[in-house]
């Protein structure tokens, strides 16, 4: 049955249609959630707020279980999702790069996006910079980045395949270490709230 | 933590126990050929066909008909039927072939000299779920007992038999029989798999 678009049950309009209906959604929900505010993502980093930790292990979580349960019982063709090769040089340094954007202007990519659209200066200021720099990539990326791009290759792997464990076994760990986490990160935000007035 | 976020989390952990437990229960993708419905498919008695129902096919020139020759490449290249494909038993599931055996368009038709290999190739085609398979009873050897060399029945046969008789002869002299000394009678070129149209490469991310 799905994916939708890779088996050609729906066609490109209606796959962009779908797309732009839960981009709005996204936008809308991380608006709500107050993720448009920078104090919110840098608080992972001090340790005041951990809800953008336990979103996203929330959601790759959720996707995960959902994902190996619609496959199991015949919903969605698993080997045809969009499953990306892995190069571990540059999303090595890619992810430092990542996390010191996160951590110096308080965006990550999109939330960046909603908080421009919701008037914020530094969020405007913040996408320029992005833009700039994929234009910069863009057009240093044969003469500079191409051999750093394609180091470190290990083509399409599974972490649970890697670890010799079943896709299920490796879906449980995971969940039980976030549920863990989940309590972990809680008792810190309790304690450096306690300590400091951080207000958001 | 709120009480949202509790039961978020036990939600979360229901779901992993669930998929654990369905993933140690079974490695097999639910729309696999279940062992229990094999049973019924092998009891199937449709899955034979007759060399005359073959020869009256070839004779035709049924664009429907797939041939699929499962012995050994140098086998093939002594003696095969017109426009058959070569797939040794040992390549039949290699994803090259796919196309030749796992649709609905062509009525395929699995061969080696007698109707063995036959029958395993279609027992793993059908276990992976392929439709429109068949084997040829009795396989070749059979084929130059009955149509490229058929006996005379005894004058006493029923008529039908006699019209049978009458049928492969007919079909022992198209197919150049009567003189079959084991000479390449595969002048036809090997017919090419009907393609079919492969799932587009899954896209998206920055790949």
């Amino acid at each position: 049955m799905g994916p939708l678009f890779p088996l050609g049950t729906i066609g490109e309009e209606l796959n962009l249609l779908i797309g732009f209906i839960i981009g709005i959604g996204f936008g809308f929900l991380l608006e709500a959630a107050g993720f448009t505010n920078t104090r919110k993502l840098a608080g992972v980093f001090y340790g005041y707020d951990f809800v953008v930790l336990k979103v996203f292990f929330a959601a790759a979580i959720t996707a995960a279980i959902g994902l190996f349960l619609m496959n199991h019982y015949g919903l969605i063709d698993i080997n045809a999702v969009f499953y990306p090769k892995t190069f571990w040089i540059p999303t090595l340094i890619g992810g430092f790069i990542m996390a010191f954007g996160f951590l110096i202007g308080g965006f990550c990519p999109g939330t960046s996006i909603c908080a421009a659209v919701t008037g914020k200066i530094d969020a405007m200021i913040f996408v320029l910079g992005a833009i700039i720099g994929i234009f910069g990539y863009a057009f240093t990326y044969e003469s500079l980045w191409e051999d750093l791009r394609n180091s470190g290759k290990m083509g399409r792997v599974n972490i649970a395949e890697w670890m010799g464990i079943s896709d299920g076994l490796f879906i449980l760990l995971l969940t039980i270490v976030a549920a863990v986490a989940f309590f972990a990160v809680t008792l810190i935000q309790k304690k450096v709230t306690e300590k400091h007035d951080y207000q958001l | 933590m709120k009480k949202f976020d509790v039961l978020y989390v036990g939600l979360l952990l229901i779901g992993a126990f669930w998929t654990f437990i369905v993933n140690s229960a079974s490695d097999e993708p639910i729309d696999r050929v279940q062992p229990c419905d094999l049973v019924d498919i092998v009891a199937q008695t449709d899955k034979y066909m007759t060399t005359d129902e073959l020869a009256r096919r070839l004779m035709s020139d049924d664009p429907t008909l797939a041939l699929i020759d499962l012995r050994s490449k140098n086998e093939y290249k002594k003696y095969s039927l017109e426009g058959a494909i070569n797939i040794p038993l040992e390549n039949i599931v290699d994803p090259e072939f796919e196309d030749a055996i796992n649709q609905d368009v062509q009525t395929v038709v699995f061969y080696s000299n007698s109707s063995d290999l036959a029958a395993k190739a279609w027992m793993l085609t059908k276990r992976l779920g392929y439709e429109n398979n068949y084997i040829l009873r009795g396989g070749l050897n059979h084929w130059v007992e009955t149509i490229l060399r058929p006996r005379e029945p005894k004058e006493t046969a029923s008529r039908s038999e006699f019209e049978r008789y009458n049928f492969r002869k007919a079909a022992s002299a198209y197919f150049g029989g009567g003189s079959a000394t084991g000479e390449a009678v595969a002048t036809k070129k090997p017919k090419v798999a009907i393609k079919r149209k492969k799932k587009s490469a899954a896209g998206g991310g920055c790949d």
